[in-house]
């Protein structure tokens, strides 16, 4: 135990005294893991804020089929779906999109009556709107402006409150109505673009089955669309366990060519690097020792980076606001994100950076240190 | 180092713990209530297609049915590093 304390402090002695080369690994490895690190977080953040979505959704959404997609469902099957034994609740919804001025903007009609305890906003009245508050700066909206959309010009409404880029990733660009102006604006009185169902716990497979056996295959009406809680957590884990593995894979094959890059530089030093050894071998230090002196050192080395590319990650991310990043991950952000930018550091970025900079330094030094160690030092020397 | 790097470990938690559904979640939670849970992927505006900003809304991209059925998806999004949705199973 007291050797490989001693190769241990040894191995962060060589470090200090090899300053030069331990800062170009070091910076090496910033250059690599630093994107890496904060893609990763980025898209651990937007997952962690998409769960808010679906643990606050409904257990069961409903549309209808329209040419193999969703198309919007009529308001007289809310009945015969709220009778259902084990469903709560029925509310509908509609979502689309609407130009307002030259912003493409989501608008979400709701008529939820509830009152949620503890909320610092209410679903808005007729001809009421919640507003992002991104969304209403670029659009120089404020609280108790009037605003109407191109759609439908006619149709007046006024800003009740701003809502904060922290509620949602989703927010920055979403305007809030009553479902039935929604229905005006849409210009599809009767419908809604989806049914929300809410319903007992472990009833939802059961109210999914018998409404998928509404209505005859001779009915002229196209079948239902059910998408359950599970689904929709199966969408979540699928698109971005893949999207994020595929964007791994492609990081660490493009930085494999890092690996030659990293073998070069660190043979910067590499001719006194060879004469430490040979002189280690020459005074009786076995090959396993300076092996295992080389491993502490890039140990150290990747975890120093590691936490370094990490730090400047959050830096760049939290204080930064993922300037000049965030348009690469979010879809819509500007170079300078009016929204605070999603990200999550632990487990998987922070744990992924040190193996990928463990890896990159391990591949790059271990091999040329074990050639040097095997060699006679009288030639190591020289 | 050694203490450069245990304070930037703690940097991290602490700010991970700031995520926590502990701190400050509420409001996150009943905004997505009040809308009925809206958003999940890493899309602002579903300019192109509503697949890629909440699959709920509609299952399969568009893109990829026209102008060239089953051809290549011209929405940027397809290409994202972060969310990408295929289409799950729907009842019927």
């Amino acid at each position: 135990m007291q050797k490989h304390i001693n190769l241990l402090l040894e191995a962060v002695r060589s470090m200090l005294r090899n300053r030069g080369r331990s800062g170009v690994v070091l910076l090496c490895l910033l250059g690599v893991l630093l994107p890496f690190i904060t893609a990763m977080a980025v898209a651990q953040g937007v997952r962690y804020q998409s769960l808010f979505s679906v643990n606050g959704g409904a257990d069961l959404y409903i549309t209808r089929e329209q040419y193999g997609r969703n198309g919007p469902v009529s308001l007289e099957i809310i009945q015969k779906v709220a009778s259902l034994p084990g469903v709560t609740r029925v509310v509908p919804r509609i979502v689309g999109r609407a130009y307002l001025g030259e912003e493409l903007v989501v608008v979400v009609g709701i008529d939820d009556t509830r009152l949620l305890p503890g909320s610092n906003f209410a679903a808005p009245g007729s001809g009421e709107a919640l507003i992002g508050q991104t969304l209403a700066r670029r659009l120089g909206l404020s609280e108790g402006s009037e605003f109407h959309f191109g759609l439908f010009p006619a149709l007046p409404f006024s800003v009740i409150q701003l809502l904060a880029p922290t509620l949602s990733l989703w927010s920055a660009s979403m305007i809030v109505i009553n479902f039935h102006d929604a229905e005006q604006l849409f210009k599809r009185p009767g419908y809604a673009s989806e049914l929300l169902v809410y319903c007992r716990p472990g009833t939802a497979d059961g109210i999914a089955e018998r409404l998928s056996s509404v209505g005859k295959p001779w009915e002229m009406l196209p079948p239902l669309r059910i998408q359950t809680k599970k689904i929709v957590q199966h969408y979540v884990g699928r698109g971005f366990d893949i999207q994020s593995g595929v964007f791994t894979m492609l990081y660490v094959t493009a930085f494999g060519l890092a690996i030659p890059a990293l073998l070069i530089l660190s043979g910067f030093g590499r001719g006194v690097r060879r004469r430490e050894i040979g002189i280690l071998k020459a005074t009786g230090w076995q090959t396993l020792d300076v092996l295992e002196i080389t491993f502490i050192e890039n140990f150290f080395l990747a975890l120093t980076g590691s936490a370094l590319a990490v730090f400047l990650s959050i830096i760049w991310l939290k204080a930064g606001n993922g300037i000049g990043i965030a348009p690469l991950f979010i879809s819509g952000s500007g170079w300078i994100p009016d929204f605070p930018v999603p990200a999550r550091f632990l487990p998987m970025p922070a744990l992924f950076s040190f193996l990928f900079g463990l890896s990159l330094t391990m591949v790059g030094t271990l091999i040329p240190t074990w050639r040097a160690a095997v060699t006679p030092p009288l030639t190591t020397m020289n | 180092m050694l203490a450069g790097i245990i304070c930037i470990i703690f940097a991290v938690i602490h700010h991970d713990m700031q995520m926590s559904p502990l701190m400050d979640q509420p409001q996150k939670i009943r905004f997505q209530q009040l809308i009925g849970g809206l958003g999940l992927g890493a899309v602002l505006v579903p300019t192109w297609n509503f697949c890629d900003y909440d699959p709920r809304l509609q299952s399969d991209p568009g893109d990829i049915l026209y102008p060239i059925p089953a051809g290549y998806p011209y929405s940027p999004d397809r290409l994202a590093m972060v969310s990408n949705f295929t289409e799950q199973g729907i009842r019927w």
